[in-house]
């Protein structure tokens, strides 16, 4: 398959004259003590492009509604520009009715973001002038852009076929879609069909495995690997190994489990799938002392802590010796958990905490475990026949090489999904990719299937329309200026870049890319730019006055910024909000632009890392101002005139923390 | 997201974190969705927690919660009904599988005509107005009516006189509708422990005693926690954990406590790391029974606590009050062997996680199992169409009440579109 190339024909370029009409609402005028609506009116009618000015009243409301609809019909606008309160209050109603006139509607919030936390209706008015000005400087440049439909191939690609993948592919399979169900073993199951710690597990998965194989909707390859993954989501080409089958689908499941275990877990030490093994075949029925060890080098997960519980129980009670666990922690936090233990107790089963790992030391024919018990204070040392430990992950198993073949991210820990909390529960950051199963987080049985079952269910929903419309919204590169450097390829956080090897220029997938701007960014020779958020958009030339800009991300700052308002935090006047994707969209130039435009100070305001909606965003902010802020020391300037923070979407008090500078909470304005 | 919107309609019981991502993945696969919820918002007890950033993200996933519930007012196909309680199911009669019984309240502010301007709550004689979601930034207004005074019988409109979109309308009586639906999705969620029935560890009385959920709600508003004698930042602070989980005492309703609550060692873990770094030189102390693991970075995490914390082992038997308000905390030492007393400037009770209030009463309409902790058993849902998610079958943390919610739906979505196949248990439903 050939990469799409982007048509010049995407973009339209923007009208010469635009149009624009500027709503105004004083809130059913609560806000005309706060702000002077009468001068603001007078001064936005002067602004180049601004057609016509409307105060309104009641913008949220059915009457002031009509009132747009009635005056906007028959006056030639191209552009409307809300300077009103937070969008969310007005915008589905307001998108509804001016939906028949195909205006290029923006906002920008003259309420919590002026009026309600400014005491000083001067000062107030004049940010409210000056966010307008700035919104509507922003809008003239604005393009629009032509919505394009892709057909999604409906078949799945599944790779593991463990619990979780077995459980996927057969929902999948119901659900109607074709699924190629690939393992790198030579047979169906994973690790619950290896084990025999948890029959029930085992059990469950022998029954998948069968329905799998019987399922005509199902393709299984086993001893095969995922070799490449070029294409995006809805056309992905997989090649596999050793076959070097080409097979296209429409999207990827990754359900490889978890890490796979070292064996043995340690010298003179069992695993507790061999203990397991052992009470099955009621071999060694002499012992008289046996132990098992739980933290012994990390700390241990519920999962293997039901394990350790279940086994010493079964071996208290066929053996009939003592039977000894050792841990730091006894995690009952899974389902039905605390019942394991007290089971074990009642069986007989001796639980001895410690504050750190015991020490083990070999023997001949048996193994002495010394230590101190936390609860007695009495150190210990105990002659075990047999002493059985939990497995340990290997350090490599594959999955690191995997994700990066998969463009996913770097793995952590030998797991799957990357750290960032809008990635759960099965998402990859990569459109098309999922995460099913203990490759994610490790996990206990019976809520793997339920993972299966959640992976299946968003892969149905993500292709069940078919075709998509892509969103309006994207980057864009231009190929005279690319210099091929493969700095956007590596820095997208969504794999949504290729290389065009013909054209010698990077190609950006429209359906993989979520406009974002990181790429736009980090480009160095300015090859890319974002469409709403371009680079002459952002560089703009208000008189800032001595004030502070701050770049907000529209995910993070820009609602603490509404929550302040709806707090009534004060904070200084003199600034300018201005909203941005996500910070990873601000480049120094951006930065210096507002810095020249008289802007005394620059705050780029975004979300913490492991929680930016575009991955690591706000990672490549960071790194882009810290070199800012040290050229600025070489050159003599104030490195603090540019600073990054983080907040998150309800932070209202750090984001006013961050305007006035810490240790002066600001005073609340006005009766609240 | 689909383009096909189905005739189905079900019926989500409960607006926290679970009822939420329930409600969008199933509208978002076309069915029709009533999400009611007794409260006069949406959001459950996520929206009460506070981020525990320091410098960096610690993956509470409260803003992941922020986000849907932010979120969820833009999807179709959802309709919300707030201030409402299911009162009774009965089978379908036009064809649908169930009919059921919603009585709604109605709210004093119209959300739909709310603007937020603040008037009603600036000239509220009682102060009982306020903002019903401040944490999402935007929010209509609510009335708290146990303090209204129009609805204590007194003589007083001024809110809804003052009120530009007439809004504030004190005249809706309460009303029930029937919804006829094809499945029923319980997330009625928990109860957070109460530490007034800890009587020895003085919660109420002691004033530099505080729950876990006290401390969440201060992150909200503030960066760090501060003792609430003095509003200062306290310079050395006790966690005590399992107040209220992994116990002998059983509730009223004779529920056994003795269970795991899986959150709060998470949740304390967080909150000390978060006053470490913000109060340098605080001393944070956790006295726990075991550390309960959570989470991919678990082991990173307890490593930084056993090296920055002090972590004692041991259940501390009372709290009294001490000199300039310090909390004196006596436990038995493990080092030492003996009982020891310490004064901490701050107490952090972590409270766990309860049943939710009317189980029986849901348990009983709907033909499911309880067990023996009071929390609903997910694989002991009798009825065709009925499904329970989230805190409400055992406890666990926002990633775990999504993890379950899109599990539930997932076989929703499979019911909805075969009900002769039903998905059994965890597995999907039919066989070849």
């Amino acid at each position: 398959m050939t990469i799409q190339k982007q048509s010049k024909f995407d973009i339209k370029k923007p009208r010469r004259n635009p149009r624009v009409a500027v709503l105004l609402c004083d809130c059913g005028q609560t806000l005309s003590d706060a702000l002077d609506f009468p001068a603001i009116t007078a001064a936005v009618r002067k602004l180049p492009g601004v057609a016509q000015v409307l105060c309104l009243s009641d913008l949220c409301q059915p009457t002031g509604i009509a009132q747009c609809v009635s005056a906007l019909s028959d006056a030639k606008i191209t552009h409307v520009l809300v300077a009103a309160c937070a969008p969310v209050y007005y915008q589905a109603v307001l998108a509804q009715a001016l939906d028949q006139f195909g205006f290029f509607i923006s906002r920008t919030n003259i309420r919590e973001h002026c009026a309600w936390v400014h005491s000083d209706p001067d000062a107030a008015s004049e940010k409210a002038l000056r966010l307008i000005k700035l919104a509507t400087q922003r809008q003239r440049l604005a393009n629009h852009v032509v919505d394009r439909t892709v057909r999604l191939n409906q078949r799945v690609l599944v790779i593991g076929a463990g619990l979780a993948g077995m459980q996927t592919s057969l929902c999948l399979a119901h659900a109607g879609h074709k699924v190629a169900l690939i393992t790198r073993s030579d047979s169906l199951g994973g690790r619950a069909v290896r084990q025999t710690i948890l029959p029930d597990a085992a059990a469950r998965a022998t029954d998948l495995a069968s329905k799998v194989q019987a399922n005509r909707k199902i393709t299984v390859l086993t001893n095969t690997e995922l070799r490449s993954l070029t294409g995006q989501f809805g056309h992905f080409q997989a090649h596999l190994s050793p076959t070097d089958v080409a097979l296209s689908c429409g999207l990827v499941v990754v359900a490889t489990g978890q890490a796979q275990l070292s064996d043995p877990p340690g010298p003179g030490l069992l695993s507790f799938e061999d203990l397991s093994l052992l009470l099955r075949k009621n071999r060694l029925s002499s012992l008289t002392r046996i132990g098992l060890i739980l933290d012994l080098r990390d700390q241990q997960d519920c999962a293997a802590t039901r394990a350790c519980l279940k086994l010493a129980r079964r071996a208290r009670e066929l053996w009939l010796c003592e039977t000894y666990v050792f841990c730091q922690h006894l995690r009952v936090a899974g389902s039905d958990q605390e019942q394991d233990y007290q089971d074990a107790r009642q069986a007989g089963v001796l639980v001895v905490k410690t504050a750190s790992a015991p020490q083990i030391i070999e023997q001949v024919g048996s193994v002495c475990v010394t230590g101190t018990d936390e609860q007695t204070r009495r150190p210990f040392a105990l002659t075990l026949d047999l002493l059985a430990a939990a497995d340990i992950p290997k350090g490599d198993n594959g999955q690191a090489s995997l994700n990066s073949l998969l463009r996913t991210g770097k793995t952590v820990a030998g797991l799957a999904q990357r750290d960032n909390v809008f990635l759960l529960p099965v998402d990859s950051g990569r459109k098309g990719i999922l995460f099913a199963g203990s490759c994610r987080v490790s996990m206990e049985w019976p809520q793997t299937l339920a993972d299966g079952l959640a992976a299946a269910e968003q892969a149905h929903l993500l292709l069940t329309p078919s075709s998509i419309r892509i969103a309006a919204q994207r980057a864009q590169v231009d190929p005279s200026k690319c210099a091929f450097c493969l700095t956007c390829y590596r820095t997208c956080p969504h794999g949504a870049i290729d290389i065009d090897q013909d054209g010698r220029a990077a190609v950006i997938s429209p359906v993989m890319c979520q406009a974002c701007g990181v790429c736009a960014s980090e480009c160095p020779a300015k090859a890319i730019d974002l469409v709403d958020y371009s680079d002459d958009q952002l560089c703009t030339t208000t008189g800032f006055a001595g004030g502070t800009v701050i770049f907000a991300c529209e995910n993070s700052a820009l609602l603490a910024a509404d929550r302040a308002g709806l707090g009534r935090m004060a904070y200084s006047a003199n600034t300018t909000i201005t909203p941005v994707c996500c910070v990873g969209r601000v480049d120094p130039v951006h930065v210096l632009r507002a810095l020249q435009a008289g802007a005394r100070k620059v705050l780029v305001l975004g979300c913490h890392e492991q929680a930016c909606k575009y991955m690591h965003g706000i990672n490549r902010a960071k790194a882009r101002i810290e070199r800012l802020r040290d050229q600025f020391t070489q050159l003599g300037l104030e490195p603090d005139r540019v600073q990054i923070g983080t907040l998150m979407a309800a932070d209202a008090g750090r984001f006013v923390e961050f305007v006035n500078g810490p240790n002066a909470p600001g005073p609340r304005v006005g009766g609240l | 997201m689909a383009a096909v919107v189905s005739e189905k309609r079900i019926l989500v019981v409960g607006g926290g974190i679970t009822g939420v991502s329930a409600a969008s993945q199933l509208a978002s696969a076309g069915l029709q969705v009533h999400l009611i919820e007794r409260g006069d918002h949406l959001g459950g007890q996520a929206l009460e927690f506070g981020c525990k950033a320091t410098d960096t993200c610690q993956q509470c996933n409260v803003c992941l919660a922020l986000d849907r519930f932010r979120t969820i007012s833009q999807i179709s196909n959802v309709y919300t009904h707030l201030s409402s309680r299911l009162i009774s199911v009965s089978p379908g009669p036009n064809g649908s599988r169930y009919q059921a019984t919603v009585f709604t309240q109605p709210l004093l502010i119209d959300p739909a005509k709310c603007i937020a301007c603040g008037l009603c709550a600036s000239i509220c004689p009682a102060k009982c107005i306020s903002p019903a979601t401040p944490a999402l930034g935007s929010s209509y207004y609510a009335v708290d009516r146990s303090r209204c005074l129009a609805l204590n019988g007194q003589d007083c409109s001024k809110c809804s006189e003052v009120c530009p979109t007439g809004a504030i309308d004190f005249s809706a009586g309460p009303h029930s509708r029937d919804l006829d639906v094809d499945a029923i999705l319980l997330a009625i969620g928990y109860e957070p422990y109460d530490a007034l029935g800890q009587g020895t560890y003085g919660y109420g009385s002691i004033p530099n005693v505080i729950t876990g959920l006290d401390a969440e709600r201060q992150l909200q508003d503030s960066t760090t926690l501060l003792r609430p004698s003095d509003s200062r930042p306290p310079t050395s602070v006790a966690f005590i954990q399992c107040v209220g989980s992994r116990t002998q005492e059983t509730e009223p309703s004779a529920f056994s406590g003795q269970y795991c609550s899986a959150v709060c060692c998470a949740y304390a873990m967080r909150i000390s790391r978060l006053l470490a770094q913000k109060t340098p030189g605080a001393k944070v102390t956790i006295f726990y029974m075991d550390l309960q693991n959570f989470g991919k970075d678990y082991q990173s995490l307890y490593n930084d606590c056993h090296d920055r914390l002090c972590l004692i082992r041991s259940r501390p038997s009372r709290l009294s009050p001490a000199d300039n308000d310090s909390v004196l905390v006596t436990y038995e030492d493990p080092q030492q062997s003996r009982v020891s007393r310490r004064a901490f400037d701050l107490v952090v009770l972590s409270i766990g996680i309860r049943p939710p209030a009317d189980v029986r009463r849901f348990a009983d309409m709907l033909n499911i199992d309880v067990d023996e902790h009071g929390f609903f058993d997910s694989s002991a849902c009798y009825r065709p169409g009925i499904f329970v998610a989230g805190t409400c079958t055992g406890p666990t943390d926002i990633a775990g009440s999504i993890d379950r919610a899109t599990a539930a739906s997932a076989r929703i979505i499979a019911d909805a579109n075969a009900p002769g196949l039903r998905a059994g248990g965890l597995i999907c439903r039919g066989s070849q």
